[in-house]
């Protein structure tokens, strides 16, 4: 289902800790359009909780949330909300 | 309790009450949505919040706390099962789990009279979950560096440690500290204190309460700390006065001099007992003198 959709900017915040991996996702989607999908990378466990939360709150859809290796989760995005 | 453990560790800081609540409540709502730990900040100062999820600006405090079950992958640590409806952070009476914000050197101490402290962290979640959630669901101590988030948000600085505990914990903790007070303050055989009791007591008497090694308050309005320091033969000697002032103009004058700290200045100036008509162990002459220095302090600043 992932490979479906076209993604159309993509963070890597592998590394990074709360409170960055939330902020820099909210920067991100101030640089796309309405509409456009955003892939985030993280490998801080909250972040996989609290980026689609952060997001949910914001309008935006959560198109999908999986872990794509031993560490490594993906989060994707639609903006939907200046 | 609170006064004890505070002037026994020399805390700069209120302990702060948090305690998970099954309703909601109006009365002391945040003014807008803020973050846990930044209500925790809000209360070292003497602030009181009573906040619902709505109240709650991060989402991984929402989940800590018990606010809301995890979606996507489970964190801990968090109050289990999720069904907080709201928290109050603030005063400790009752709480659930206390808050002690803290130095290293003050978590030694605790940890002594502790018989010591366990620390499992992990650099996040520290206010939420590692000092409170943890806490309370496993009703034991646990010592947190803090996490990047509550160094930002909550602007704790970069020697500060946070310590949860269970309220009844520290009831016993404050207990244990009474006591060893009554008992001149020996501690695993070394001397924790070892200013004389009389000299405690005369301090008290003006209304200064004692820190680690040191007896602090204000006079006339006016902060001030007041070490004493002992000679080659562990006699008191000295007595060095420290009067911090923030984001003012110093004019010190002899013996005064003025040490930058951050924003503020420290007035401060060492005197030996006799020459300025103090007798520690009596008291006598010891407000008279502490109100007159202050007095010309206060003239140093404008």
């Amino acid at each position: 289902m992932s490979k479906e959709i076209k993604v159309n900017k993509r963070i890597d915040l592998r590394g990074e800790v709360c409170p960055y991996p939330l902020v820099k996702s909210k920067l991100a989607m101030e640089d796309i359009g309405i509409g456009h999908v955003l892939e985030i990378l993280v490998d801080h466990l909250p972040s996989v909780e609290n980026i689609p939360r952060g997001m949910e709150n914001e309008g935006q859809d959560i198109l999908e949330v999986g872990k794509v290796s031993e560490t490594d989760w993906r989060i994707v995005v639609r903006k939907k909300k200046e | 309790m609170e006064k004890t453990i505070r002037s026994y560790l020399g805390m700069k800081h209120n302990l702060v009450g948090v305690k998970i609540l099954d309703e909601t409540d109006d009365t002391k709502k945040p003014l807008k949505p803020m973050r846990f730990c930044e209500m925790v900040a809000g209360a070292l100062s003497g602030k009181e919040f009573v906040a619902d999820s709505n109240d709650i600006s991060c989402p991984n405090a929402e989940l800590c706390l018990g606010f809301r079950e995890p979606k996507y992958v489970d964190i801990e640590p968090r109050i289990m099962p999720a069904e907080t409806k709201a928290v109050y952070v603030g005063k400790i009476e009752n709480a659930d789990v206390v808050l002690f914000i803290l130095t290293p050197e003050q978590v030694m101490t605790l940890s002594i009279l502790l018989g010591g402290i366990t620390s499992n962290f992990r650099g996040e979640l520290g206010v939420c979950g590692e000092a409170t959630a943890k806490v309370y669901m496993e009703r034991e101590p646990n010592l947190s560096f803090l996490c990047s988030g509550a160094r930002i948000f909550g602007d704790f600085k970069g020697n500060e440690v946070i310590l949860g505990m269970p309220y009844d914990t520290m009831k016993e903790l404050a207990n244990r500290i009474d006591k060893l007070l009554k008992t001149g303050g020996a501690l695993c055989g070394c001397q924790v204190t070892d200013i004389p009791s009389e000299i405690i007591h005369s301090f008290r008497e003006i209304g200064l309460e004692k820190g680690a090694d040191y007896f602090f308050g204000k006079i006339d309005g006016q902060n001030i700390r007041i070490y004493l320091n002992k000679d080659d033969s562990g006699r008191f000697k000295y007595m060095t006065f420290y009067f911090p002032v923030k984001d003012r103009e110093v004019k010190p004058k002899r013996p005064f001099e003025v040490k930058k700290r951050g924003n503020w200045n420290d007035i401060h100036a060492t005197f030996k007992p006799e020459e300025i008509g103090v007798n520690l162990y009596t008291g006598e002459n010891l407000k008279e003198t502490i109100k007159d220095i202050t007095t010309k302090v206060s003239e140093m600043i404008k």
